[in-house]
């Protein structure tokens, strides 16, 4: 019987120990070529101090837009265990919900000009308002149809992979539905898109865009409300309940049905008015638009700590601005913008799996 | 009651009024139409120009199954009376038929003011509206539209009756089950195991004998059929078996279809080496990739994995498509003029001539199918093999078993990313070209398709899947553009309504021979 031999394996000890050199090397590969770099900047700067200004500026207002996706992710995470994939998708109906009312308010003839020009703020208003609630009830519907048939099922991938499938069903269906051509933003005359104001440092000029401003001011202002709902309103305690503990806030008295369904809204008003913010400041857009900031939003809730709201916030402001600054920092073209958000979200998964923000308690789910 | 009835089926009604609406919006109402009208009648039909009579049909068919669905789930909680049941009926249809005229209305008076909606809705063209409104005739239309509404739910309501008042499932189902019951041919297979070898080997004669008769068209289908099944047979391992998510497949495939580029064209190195050669080091160029990207992850949850393997393929792809890179890859452009095999002389002494470039290389494309086919059975039921399935199912009770889950996972990735080498330097070869644009993030989708469709973790599922979806789109080429959002859809329901696939593993059962119970039985007599 004494045939077959005990099969050598590591124990886990020592597979923590070659993770933890893993992560050594990298960090200390990762934090050498940075500091290289912040020297060669020192030494011989290639940019001004106008031109870092003029990419923190840009960084902050897709930061934002950013952020605002990103907690849609979190909120979701927190509450289902399950990376929304289709999220990005959700913006991106959103984007094309705000797209249809500005091109009818400026159908609109009132007097001499048309509704869009004549009372803007109301046009910009409603705009947000249908663009979020058309992002909200297709998650509200996403939700319904993709994922809680599933919350029980015995395959463990089988809600991620209902999530590709909406994915691609919602990008597909917009492209043969609203054409694969890019489409243009109508903006009204006050937040004309690349107008703004120019200011006079130095050498060099800074272009604060109008649009810009107002998405920042508007993701601001959101990512407030929504902190204060979360901590102060009686739905946001549930949604935190649910995400510490389902059992527990069940028997509270917590319906989970409800709270999930209402966390989809939340994350797709969110997600709505990022998608028309995207549209205004942006003005190119199609129905690939929520792709790739999708994946950087997730790399920013990754960031920031998932299933930590103020993280994910945080975590998109700094992945805008890491993206826009990085190029030029780390001397690559600028073409190379988007592998740096992926470089970055390899690097946290590698350093630091809890995020920037995440206690060290809530990796060990993820471990 | 009626109130609820009412409630609850003017819902359904108008989820079917919806669904009406998007068919017609992205066409497909009138592409299906003229499929119908082509399949009954044999003739061509046009799309401007199709019998009224189809259009009806599909419309009905739509509200037909909404129907069906309807009384199937109210039934189970509550029994209606066939009244209550005509009610509900009459109320669904009468909805979607108002939801789906008022579109039909909408849509005609912008063609009779002469607007056309394709600067919004692409797929609404002029002659396709024509179509929905049976060359602009409203009146008529919305008759007609209600018409098969009407019809459909009504169809729905008898089938429905009959199906309850035998209470039986049907003649046929049971009739099939009777006959599996009769024949059972795994029974026959474990009786005689050469039987089972013997049809296997006359399966791969024909299938070797097959490049020889089909035609060209036939033979490229084929090509790109097999070389989605060799994906699909790696990536199974990674998600069927081993139970993690990759979702940037297409990485691998581009880091062997490029690595063999480079090793065989003649710019930019030019050092057109040998095929089998190349195409070794590409397979293992392939699976370093796998080994860095499987690395930072081992320890972390699956849906992680998704997202870093997404992150990784677009970096592949923008970097082979970039500046930076383009003195080796050629960014955009591409490399060109890549190597294809040599013809050994063995053919030309025994087919008199030697073959047809396309088909020569079909067999070569068929030999690699074999290989990888056989490791994936091998790997399968081995230990390895049962050391996922077992990760898959629970990782800590897998742990506890003794499978060292993050040596395995990697492991895992690592095959999986060297197959995807071997099929990406096959299609580079097979093109003589690869570019940048070939390795877009939709040949993840497809192969991690082929895998789920047909299966997750088994290997007939994964053969079947890279038919269905490599396959079936070249030999239906109307709802070539639909392929996508029936996929997309497909993959919901398929996780809602039967998550194993198509054709799913058949769970091995340990058995003890009835013999040995005997023996057992006499050991254990006192």
């Amino acid at each position: 019987m004494d045939a077959e031999k005990p099969h050598h394996q590591p124990s886990a000890k020592q597979t923590v120990k070659r993770i933890n050199w893993l992560r050594w090397i990298v960090g200390v590969i990762a934090g050498a070529y940075v500091l290289y770099r912040i020297i060669i900047q020192i030494i011989q700067p290639e940019y001004g101090p106008v031109y870092w200004l003029g990419f923190l500026n840009t960084g902050l207002i897709v930061g934002g837009m950013y952020s605002l996706i990103a907690i849609g992710y979190t909120l979701v995470y927190g509450v289902m265990l399950l990376i929304n994939f289709a999220h990005g998708d959700i913006m991106m109906l959103g984007c094309f919900a705000g797209y249809f009312t500005f091109e009818f308010f400026n159908f609109l003839k009132v007097g001499e000009s048309n509704f869009l020009n004549a009372y803007p703020v109301p046009a910009i208003i409603l705009a947000f308002l249908i663009g979020a609630s058309v992002s909200a009830v297709s998650g509200f519907y996403l939700e319904k149809i993709a994922y809680r048939p599933l919350r029980n099922s015995h395959v463990r991938l089988a809600p991620l992979i209902s999530a590709v499938g909406a994915s691609i069903f919602l990008e597909t269906a917009a492209q043969i539905m609203f054409g694969a051509n890019k489409k243009t933003y109508k903006n009204p005359l006050l937040l004309e898109r690349g107008t703004g104001w120019n200011i006079k440092m130095g050498d060099g000029m800074i272009v604060i865009t109008k649009t810009g401003v107002f998405s920042l001011i508007m993701a601001v202002v959101l990512m407030i409300a929504l902190y204060f709902f979360v901590q102060k309103t009686k739905l946001g305690k549930s949604i935190r309940a649910v995400s510490q503990d389902k059992n527990t806030a069940q028997l509270m008295g917590i319906n989970l049905d409800r709270v999930t369904s209402q966390t989809f809204i939340i994350s797709g008003i969110l997600a709505g008015s990022a998608g028309v913010m995207w549209g205004l400041h942006n003005g190119l857009f199609n129905h690939f638009v929520g792709f790739l900031p999708g994946i950087k939003a997730f790399t920013a809730a990754v960031l920031g700590g998932i299933g930590n709201i103020p993280g994910a916030m945080a975590g998109g402001m700094i992945l805008g601005i890491v993206e826009s600054v990085g190029p030029a920092f780390l001397g690559i073209d600028f073409q190379l913008k988007d592998v740096i958000a992926f470089t970055i979200l390899i690097l946290v998964l590698i350093l630091k799996p809890s995020g920037l923000f995440g206690k060290s308690s809530s990796s060990v789910e993820k471990v | 009651m009626m109130k609820t009835i009412l409630s609850k089926s003017s819902k359904f009604g108008i989820v079917a009024g919806i669904i009406l609406i998007f068919c017609e919006m992205i066409n497909l109402t009138s592409t299906l139409a003229e499929i119908l009208e082509k399949l009954f009648t044999g003739g061509t039909a046009a799309k401007n120009a199709i019998t009224p009579f189809y259009m009806g049909l599909v419309v009905g068919l739509i509200v037909f199954f909404t129907t069906i669905n309807f009384l199937r789930t109210r039934n189970s909680q509550k029994k209606y009376s066939f009244g209550q049941g005509f009610f509900a009926a009459v109320t669904i249809s009468i909805v979607s038929g108002l939801l789906i005229s008022l579109l039909n209305i909408i849509l005609g008076s912008y063609l009779v003011n002469g607007k056309d909606v394709r600067v919004y809705l692409e797929a609404l063209a002029p002659d396709v509206i024509r179509a929905f409104l049976f060359q602009t005739d409203i009146q008529k239309a919305v008759t007609y539209y209600f018409m098969s509404t009407i019809l459909g739910s009504m169809a729905a309501l008898i089938l429905f009756w009959i199906s309850q008042k035998t209470n039986q499932p049907a003649k046929s189902v049971r009739a099939l089950t009777h006959l599996k019951e009769k024949i059972q041919i795994g029974r026959a297979f474990e009786r005689y195991p050469a039987v089972k070898t013997v049809l296997i080997l006359l399966l791969i004669i024909a299938f070797l004998l097959l490049p020889l008769v089909i035609n060209a068209y036939t033979i490229s289908v084929l090509g790109i059929v097999l070389i989605y099944a060799i994906m699909g047979l790696g990536l199974n391992l990674i998600v069927g078996l081993s139970g993690q998510l990759v979702f940037g497949y297409v990485a691998f495939f581009a880091l062997g279809a490029y690595t063999f580029g480079l090793l065989t064209a003649p710019k930019p190195f030019g050092i057109e080496m040998n095929f089998w050669l190349a195409l070794l080091v590409s397979l293992i160029v392939a699976g370093i990739g796998g080994f860095l990207v499987g690395l930072p992850i081992m320890n972390l949850r699956g849906d992680y994995l998704a997202i870093v393997t997404l992150g990784f393929a677009e970096i592949v792809r923008i970097l082979i498509n970039s500046n930076l890179m383009a003195d080796y890859t050629g960014g955009p452009q591409g490399i060109k003029n890549i190597g294809q095999p040599i013809q050994p002389s063995i053919f030309e002494k025994y087919f008199g001539e030697p073959l047809e470039d396309n088909v020569w290389f079909l067999y070569l494309i068929i030999f690699v199918f074999l290989i990888v086919l056989y490791a994936a059975f091998r790997l399968q039921y081995s230990r390895t093999g049962r050391s996922w399935e077992a990760m898959r199912e629970d990782e800590t009770v897998a742990q506890a078993c003794g499978v060292t889950t993050s040596s395995y996972k990697v492991l895992a990735i690592v095959i999986g990313a060297a197959i995807a080498g071997a099929a990406g330097a096959l299609y580079a070869s097979r093109n003589t070209y690869t570019g940048p644009s070939e390795y877009a993030f939709m040949v993840s989708v497809n192969a991690l398709a082929v895998v789920v469709v047909g299966g997750m973790g088994s290997i007939p599922g994964t053969l079947l899947g890279a038919f269905i979806i490599k396959g079936l789109p070249e030999l239906l080429r109307d709802l070539e553009n639909y392929r996508m959002v029936v996929f997309g859809a497909l993959l919901i329901v398929m996780m809602i309504i039967r998550p194993e696939g198509i054709w799913p593993v058949k769970r091995r059962k340990l058995s003890v021979a009835p013999e040995s119970i005997e023996i057992l039985k006499e050991d254990l007599k006192p």
